[in-house]
């Protein structure tokens, strides 16, 4: 490595000016492990959801490799047994599953349904479960036998013979306790393992299956494919778990993004630190130069400071990640299993791919980082030959360069994230090329609002302040730069949230129209209506109008899509927002069989009004017009609406999830009390105003994005901190001056002062610049990234508090900065400053 | 053997073009000390600059025992420095986060020096320039005289065949400035290295083997 080629007392120069300049090395370091720690962190989270969902699949499909699934959703257990009586078969297992509820433990179980005469070939581990402690007939012969792991029976608190009670969809369900295995590994931690018949029995699948699954070889399959009824179709596991693992990569895209934003607010921090090391020993690379040390010696030097910086750095920050990485799984496993897939909240562990994933990041990206700065040292000329004043005018000169070059940047990576064609990747690839691009514009700004303040008559303090921003501009521009970059990542991720915010709840306003809805105990769980409540409801005298929904998940080639069977009252209708309309009424399409598809699902499949779009239903494949896309925050895989009749066409399913009701004469109440009243007594049902489902649907939204609030305070925290130790340096190494400004008569007072106006101003301006900064970053993420990912457009919503508070955080952490210097600087003795060399 | 050919040097302000040095030629012998004289901003650093290979001349040549030094490439002219110039400043310039030791051990180390020779090699001009108990101590805990003799141990550390000193006694009292001008005329003989002196002192002019004064960029001797 010629990297490491350095003379030993080169380093040890090198290394020594670092100890003695602590506050800068502290920066870099803070740099470094905060940027390395939240991505490492983010990774872990991730990791832990993605091995909690590969455990929990592996255990559930065992040696399966294709499954039969029904073409509508579950499948009727005589096309099984029809299969299995037919000579020459392939090795083939029943399976019910489905998840659950268990009362007074939060979060959802999987209950699996098996049959034991068929499991052998397929999952060992499951019939081991009840090995040992219970036999066959006991299995056999307790209709509400379970089985569960020890791990299992530990969180929820039971031993062999306890009753635990289930509840699905509403349905409660009391299982004994059968045996308790020792297995405990997280994936059975969230199972439950019962016989088929009485997994049927629990999730009301009488005579139905969720899948049947298969051992199968290519003569295997051309086996099945030519005794499978059209109602079902073949589907190979591993392409199923695939789909299913996918469900949650847009979201892990976006946290591993968050985290990498993390990771580029450290690196501008790592730059500024080592920039300004360089631009303040540029007198001691100049002496070193004279003493014959070559130009790609000193950038040998300075990347090799970086090199150790680097490696203590990185070190702490995977130390400061894995504590971290535990607090951000417990919030991703609420939101994946909220919106995914169960997640256990402590499936965190140590990653040894993921650490070395963050040692190569945290080298590469310091290495990186130090890659200019260690240029501008080797173009350092021997000493005297460039003054300090020359060096200022020489930096002034090349501002309107960097700058037009930062605006092309900005330029660029605006193009490539709005425009460029790919995925989410592209996205982030135009916001990162954005971001520095706008950090190069920075020293620019920096003298053009010097010009414009020393316009202004200031007097005493004041002036040398404002002046002190143009004659330093070398040293500040960068901390500027770094300040500023930080502080548009907090912004433009506050106001992304924030549009999302107002979108998802202007959406809920629109669609949530009806005066009450109606639905049973069970409804969150996929509960459907008793049909005498669906059919009686909308008759009520208090009800003037009703819609009726029907909801069903659809498996289309690896594509998860939630169908709504819907009854559309007109206000209703009118809460619909299209993005794409066709032209004419796509209402009367609706009515004629089209369905309407929602925005996401549009996006991801390329669908436009008039397109065709296949769905699987009873009776096999069938293609359905486009009428419509609308906008709809409900799924980000997709939901298609389809009108009711035509459903029960299809599918042969008049059952009824929700029913909403529209009072009349907005008598509410009468409605209320008339429902309440008619069904209450013989039926367990959920009666909700528009308003609760609103709310608590809104706090659905901000459990989702809690994660990205955490990222972005994290965000905040390292900019807070970089500020800090930067302006804290910046300050420290103006002692002599301060001396001189002493020794010239100025009181503790005004030296304090001076060095609190100069902060303050450079903080504040960094945030001013922050604010269009960060604005274009959520317009990216708005409009670019989360189209990208989800398929989500949404409105530009601006509110005033994360920019006022971007404005206070720039403008308090740089007087913070300056509260020590200020103290330092005055109570110092200023004659030895005097005699410094 | 320095020789010096038609050496110009000029400097562009605005519109304006000041000539600071206009073709300038001389030769200095190997061992020989000379004096360099003149006004402030006559161009006695930027000559110094010039004959080290830090700053290149509009026209005219500087060759070392033979090697044209401006005909060399940037990387090769900081070798040739490294290996046979040291320089001696007004204002010192030790790096201060490395010891008096280190300091002097640097250019040594830097020329391909064992780092131990290079160490022994530094005690030994310590003891010569009168520090001996201070090899471990850094530079800004030692008073302006010593570390101006600090700055000569080190200049003269790799035996370089030039030694160039820009008013080394600049920022001494009377009597220290004469104990380090006597140290560092007595040791560049001792090792038969050309040493060239910028100095307003009349003192180390008198010390010297030649005097020249630099007037309006030309060499005028007295």
């Amino acid at each position: 490595m010629k990297i490491l080629q350095i003379s030993p007392l080169l380093l040890r120069a090198g290394l020594n000016y670092q100890l003695r300049h602590r506050w800068q090395a502290l920066l870099a370091l803070t740099g470094i492990v905060m940027g390395v720690a939240v991505v490492f962190a983010v990774d872990l989270a991730n990791g832990a959801a993605k091995a909690s969902f590969a455990l929990s699949a592996q255990q559930l499909r065992g040696a399966a490799t294709h499954r039969i699934i029904g073409s509508g959703g579950e499948i009727s257990d005589t096309v099984f047994r029809q299969l299995f009586i037919t000579a020459g078969h392939p090795p083939m297992a029943p399976v019910v599953t489905s998840r659950v509820r268990v009362e007074g433990h939060p979060g959802r179980l999987q209950l699996i349904g098996l049959d034991l005469f068929s499991e052998t070939p397929f999952r060992d581990h499951l019939p081991g479960l009840i090995r040992g402690q219970s036999t066959l007939a006991d299995w056999l012969s307790n209709p509400d036998a379970a089985a569960i792991s020890e791990s299992a029976a530990e969180m929820l608190n039971v031993a062999p013979g306890s009753r635990l009670v289930l509840n699905h969809k509403g349905k409660p369900f009391s299982l004994r306790i059968l045996a308790v295995s020792g297995n405990s590994s997280l994936g059975s931690r969230n199972l439950i393992v019962t016989d088929i018949a009485t997994a049927q029995a629990v999730t009301g699948m009488i005579g139905q299956l969720s899948h049947i699954d298969l051992i199968l070889d290519p003569a295997g399959i051309a086996w099945i494919q030519q005794h499978l009824p059209p109602s079902a179709r073949l589907v190979d596991v591993a392409e199923q778990e695939r789909s299913a693992a996918g469900l949650s990569a847009s979201f892990e895209l976006n946290l591993t993004a968050m985290g990498l934003l993390a990771l580029m607010v450290g690196l501008f921090l790592i730059f500024n630190a080592i920039s300004f090391s360089i631009v303040q020993r540029r007198n001691l690379l100049g002496r070193l130069r004279a003493l014959g040390v070559r130009e790609n010696e000193l950038a040998r030097l300075v990347l090799m400071e970086a090199l150790i910086m680097a490696l203590v750095g990185t070190l702490l920050g995977t130390l400061l990640g894995y504590w971290l990485g535990q607090g951000l799984t417990r919030i991703v496993a609420a939101t994946v299993s909220e919106l995914y897939y169960e997640v256990s909240a402590d499936a965190m562990s140590l990653s040894w791919p993921a650490v070395g994933k963050a040692w190569i990041l945290g080298i590469a990206a310091t290495l990186a980082a130090a890659w200019l700065p260690a240029r501008q040292a080797a173009k350092t000329p021997p000493l005297t030959t460039l003054s300090r004043a020359a060096l200022e005018t020489s930096a002034r000169t090349q501002l309107p360069r960097l700058a037009l070059l930062g605006a092309l940047l900005v330029t660029i990576g605006l193009a490539v994230a709005l425009t460029f064609p790919g995925g989410v990747s592209i996205g982030f690839a135009g916001l990162f090329i954005l971001l520095p691009g706008a950090a190069m514009m920075t020293p620019f700004a920096l003298q053009l609002t010097h010009r414009l303040l020393s316009r202004i008559p200031l007097h005493g303090i004041w002036r040398i302040a404002i002046r002190d921003l143009d004659r330093h501009l070398s040293r500040l521009s960068t901390a500027a730069a770094a300040l500023m970059v930080a502080l548009a990542a907090s912004v433009g991720v506050a106001v992304m949230v924030d549009s999302m915010h107002a979108a998802v709840s202007d959406w809920l306003k629109d669609i949530l129209s009806a005066d009450i809805y109606l639905a049973s105990d069970g409804f969150r769980d996929g509960a459907t209506l008793p049909a005498i409540v669906a059919a009686q409801a909308p008759l009520l005298d208090q009800v003037e109008d009703y819609s009726s929904y029907r909801n069903r998940t659809l498996d289309t080639d690896g594509q998860r899509i939630i169908l709504v069977a819907a009854r559309l009252a007109a206000p209703s209708r009118r809460g619909f927002h299209f993005v794409a309309d066709g032209g004419a009424d796509p209402w009367a399409r609706f009515e004629h069989g089209s369905v309407l598809v929602s925005e996401p699902l549009a996006y991801r499949q390329k669908l436009a009004p008039g397109d065709v779009l296949p769905l699987p239903t009873a009776t096999g494949m069938h293609d359905f017009r486009v009428a419509a896309v609308f906008r709809d925050f409900a799924s980000e895989h997709g939901r298609v609406f389809i009108e009711q009749k035509h459903f029960q066409r299809h599918w042969g399913d008049d059952r009824v999830n929700t029913v909403a009701l529209f009072a009349n004469d907005g008598d509410i109440k009468g409605l209320f009390n008339a429902a309440t009243e008619r069904f209450s007594n013989d039926h367990e049902l959920v009666f909700t105003a528009a308003r609760e489902i609103y709310e608590a649907s809104m706090e659905v939204f901000e459990r989702t994005f809690r994660i990205t609030e955490v990222l972005r305070l994290l965000s905040v925290l390292v900019a807070f901190i970089g500020v800090l130790s930067a302006l804290m340096a910046l300050q420290l190494e103006r002692r002599k001056e301060y001396a001189i400004l002493r020794a010239l008569g100025l009181t503790r007072w005004q030296i304090s002062q001076l060095i609190m106006i100069e902060s303050a101003t450079l903080g504040l301006l960094a945030a001013l610049l922050a604010l269009p900064t960060g604005l274009a970053m959520a317009w990216v993420l708005t409009a670019a990234i989360q189209v990208r990912a989800f398929g989500w457009s949404m409105p530009f919503t601006v509110n005033a508090s994360p920019l006022l508070w971007t404005l206070v955080l720039g403008f308090a952490a740089a007087l913070l900065a300056s509260l020590y210097p200020a103290w330092r600087s005055t109570h110092a003795d200023p004659a030895p400053q005097l005699r410094e060399d | 053997m320095l020789e010096v050919e038609g050496l110009q040097k000029k400097y562009r302000s605005g519109n304006s073009v000041q000539t600071v040095l206009d073709k300038l030629s001389f030769k200095v012998s190997g061992g020989e000390v000379i004096a360099l004289l003149g006004a402030s901003g006559c161009g006695k650093t930027t000559l110094l600059n010039l004959l080290s290979g830090i700053d290149t001349p509009d026209s005219g040549s500087v060759r070392i025992d033979g090697t044209e030094i401006h005909a060399l490439g940037e990387p090769h002219r900081t070798l040739f420095r490294r290996h046979h110039i040291g320089f001696v400043f007004q204002f010192f310039n030790l790096i201060p986060t490395l010891t008096v030791g280190e300091n002097i051990a640097l250019p040594m180390e830097l020329a391909g020096m064992d780092p131990k020779a290079a160490f022994d090699r530094g005690e030994l001009l310590l003891r010569q320039v009168g520090l001996t108990d201070m090899t471990r101590r850094y530079p800004e805990t030692l008073s302006g005289g010593e570390q101006q003799r600090t700055a000569v141990a080190r200049a003269l550390a790799h035996r370089p065949k030039i030694l160039l000193a820009d008013e080394p006694t600049g920022n001494l009292d009377e009597t220290t400035g004469h104990k380090v001008i006597g140290l560092l005329i007595e040791l560049a003989r001792e090792q038969q290295t050309t040493l060239i002196v910028v100095t307003h002192s009349g003192a180390v002019a008198d010390a010297a083997d030649r005097v020249r004064h630099l007037q309006r960029g030309r060499l005028v001797s007295q």
